[in-house]
């Protein structure tokens, strides 16, 4: 996994990604944006069918991809992406969706291992942000909506952490490094660590010193609630 | 005999009833003399009647014979006939509906339709007023007409023979059986007429059962609409509003990373994001109309149509005189006339077209029609929607539409002013 992640790093200019979305508006917005910041977008569909194929082929490092598409506009981009998680475990998948489910997102993280996201359609708008979590993804790391976090978090009974470690917990969540959660709560990445350490010890969970490995070993403790 | 006496009467034979004040008039006379005739006719077919039920009633021990079967199949229709033609002479006079629903039997194949008849309350029914209209009820239709000529006949007969004691008691007679006449006639036949309703009408039993079969069905079909608006509006908002603002927010994020760099870009990008802005605004607007437009519940069912009617590319009449009623009301008929209008706009061809509508205290009657080529199709998807939106107020659609001659679509629910 690090060399994966050193191997995003390296290419990092030079992201390719398809986009799956059937609302012309939106599709023609995220190009926009993805090659703005310097993401090469290698197919753009329309429909889960041309997804499915499109996911296939192995010139991506990135799928973002609507939830809602034709035919049915129900959930098939979800659905599609589960699918092709299920024989490739690692391909990395971002979500985006003008409502978040927690059921979906529940889903989309037990199909699979890491390299995915699941975003509200308002995140884009943040433009930086944005990006900043398409390339997570890419790189193998998670990229979980606030609104889902919250969704996970409040379904599990966290009485034995502190506030502050609930606080880390959920950027964790939220797939954040340890460098972003130190600088959103204004504290050291060293402390940043004890209390990660501390949520690992009181969740009963194995440490580990992959950042990206202990973000999805608590997603998982999220999701068995 | 009966089947004349239904149709081919002057309407206001067939009058209903009303209260006859005990005041001399030439109004109240004529009215005692109208259903004096009723009376007597009522009495007159109770004679086929009583010939039927004496029928049906000899066939039974035959039953097993062939006579006996051949003679039931013939008859039980014959005197469906006679009650069908009372229930419709008793629901005019009195005013309410006195109705009965067969059961459903092939008449043509004697044996299940014997079969069936016999099962059927509605038939029993029938048999039970054979008896009744021949027996007891011709004798009591038989007091009004024989109070006001009785006396009369006698002293005619009377004088034709000669007799002067007979002349005499049947002149002195004369006098009290009119002032009897006068006060019974009204209550006799309107108790015959109760009594006629007593044994044709459905029981109340079966006609709740009715209802609330009807009632059943209109909630499915509510249920089901309702279902299917709120996902048409989730959808309309999903692809419309919703999009276009989130369209114009990724454009805004966009020229915001690009205003130092690319300010031209930057620029456009805004510009488009405007433009969706209020383009969502637009679609908004729409969609709050579809759900409840804002006219309807500032101005009512009247202010409502006259809006409908501006936008529609021909002249449209409008002549409504109808106050505020319940708001699920107006919303109803306003999408049932919307719907119509459209229809108009769409299919007809008018000239022109018209909204004729009044209120009558009791129910609200709205007719939309055209001059247009006709042909409409009532099963059709829209309109069979408004029907189906009407009939959760227990409300009908009537729809009209022969080749070339226009269309009239008549639309009815019950409702009260608020």
């Amino acid at each position: 996994m690090p060399g994966d992640l050193r191997a995003a790093d390296l290419r990092a200019g030079g992201l390719r990604a398809i986009v799956a979305e059937d609302q012309t508006l939106l599709r023609v917005g995220l190009i926009r944006i993805l090659e703005a910041g310097g993401i090469d977008v290698v197919a753009a569909v329309d429909s889960a069918d041309t997804l499915a194929e499109a996911l296939t082929h192995d010139d991506f490092d990135v799928a973002i991809v609507d939830v809602r598409l034709p035919p049915t506009f129900t959930t098939e981009g979800l659905q599609t992406v589960v699918r092709a998680r299920s024989t490739r475990p690692d391909l990395p998948v971002l979500i985006l969706s003008q409502y978040v489910e927690p059921l979906y997102a529940r889903e989309l993280l037990a199909a699979g291992r890491g390299s995915v996201g699941y975003l509200l359609k308002d995140r884009v708008v943040d433009v930086d942000g944005f990006l900043a979590a398409v390339r997570q993804v890419a790189a193998g790391g998670t990229a979980l909506d606030p609104e889902v976090v919250a969704g996970l978090v409040n379904a599990r009974p966290l009485d034995r952490l502190t506030e502050r470690e609930r606080e880390v917990l959920t950027l964790m969540a939220e797939g954040r490094s340890n460098a972003a959660i130190a600088h959103r709560l204004h504290i050291t990445e060293k402390a940043v660590d004890k209390h990660i350490n501390n949520i690992f010890t009181k969740l009963d969970l194995p440490p580990t010193p992959d950042d990206n490995r202990r973000v999805l070993a608590v997603l998982a403790w999220l999701n068995a609630g | 005999m009966r089947d004349s006496f239904a149709v081919g009467a002057r309407a206001s034979w067939l009058a209903p009833l009303r209260a006859v004040p005990a005041r001399v008039d030439r109004d109240g006379f004529l009215e005692r003399l109208r259903l004096t005739a009723v009376s007597a006719a009522l009495a007159a077919a109770g004679i086929p009647a009583l010939a039927l039920a004496l029928v049906m009633t000899g066939a039974f021990p035959s039953l097993l014979s062939l006579t006996g079967f051949l003679m039931l199949w013939l008859v039980v229709p014959v005197a469906a006939y006679l009650t069908r033609a009372h229930r419709a002479v008793t629901t005019r006079l009195l005013g309410e509906p006195v109705v009965a629903q067969y059961a459903d039997a092939d008449w043509r194949n004697p044996v299940t339709a014997i079969a069936t008849w016999a099962r059927d309350p509605v038939r029993w029914r029938d048999f039970a007023f054979c008896w009744y209209s021949g027996t007891g009820g011709l004798l009591m239709s038989l007091v009004p007409p024989v109070l006001l000529v009785g006396p009369a006949i006698h002293v005619i007969i009377g004088l034709a023979q000669g007799s002067v004691v007979w002349t005499v008691i049947a002149s002195v007679l004369i006098g009290p059986s009119l002032l009897v006449w006068w006060f019974v006639a009204e209550p006799m036949v309107r108790g015959r007429l109760r009594a006629d309703r007593g044994i044709l009408d459905q029981s109340r039993v079966q006609r709740l059962q009715q209802r609330v079969d009807q009632v059943v069905r209109s909630r499915a079909e509510t249920v089901d609409h309702n279902a299917a608006e709120l996902r048409r509006i989730e959808r309309d908002l999903h692809d419309g509003a919703q999009a276009r603002i989130a369209a114009a927010g990724m454009n805004v994020g966009l020229a915001e990373k690009l205003i130092h760099t690319d300010p031209d870009a930057a620029a456009e990008l805004l510009r488009e994001a405007r433009e969706s802005t209020v383009r969502a605004l637009e679609e908004l607007r729409t969609l709050v109309r579809g759900i409840h437009p804002p006219v309807l519940a500032d101005r009512g069912l009247v202010g409502g149509i006259e809006a409908l009617a501006i936008p529609i590319p021909i002249p449209v009449t409008v002549a409504l005189r109808v106050p505020r009623l319940p708001g699920p009301i107006e919303s109803a008929v306003y999408f049932a006339v919307a719907e119509c209008l459209a229809n108009v706009a769409k299919h007809a061809a008018a000239t022109r077209a018209w909204v004729v509508g009044e209120h009558d205290g009791e129910r609200l009657r709205v007719v939309v029609g055209d001059d247009g080529r006709g042909g409409a199709d009532p099963r059709g998807d829209g309109l069979a929607g408004v029907a189906r939106r009407l009939a959760a107020f227990d409300g009908t659609l009537e729809v009209t539409s022969p080749v070339g001659q226009g269309t009239e679509v008549r639309m009815e629910v019950p409702c009260r002013a608020i």
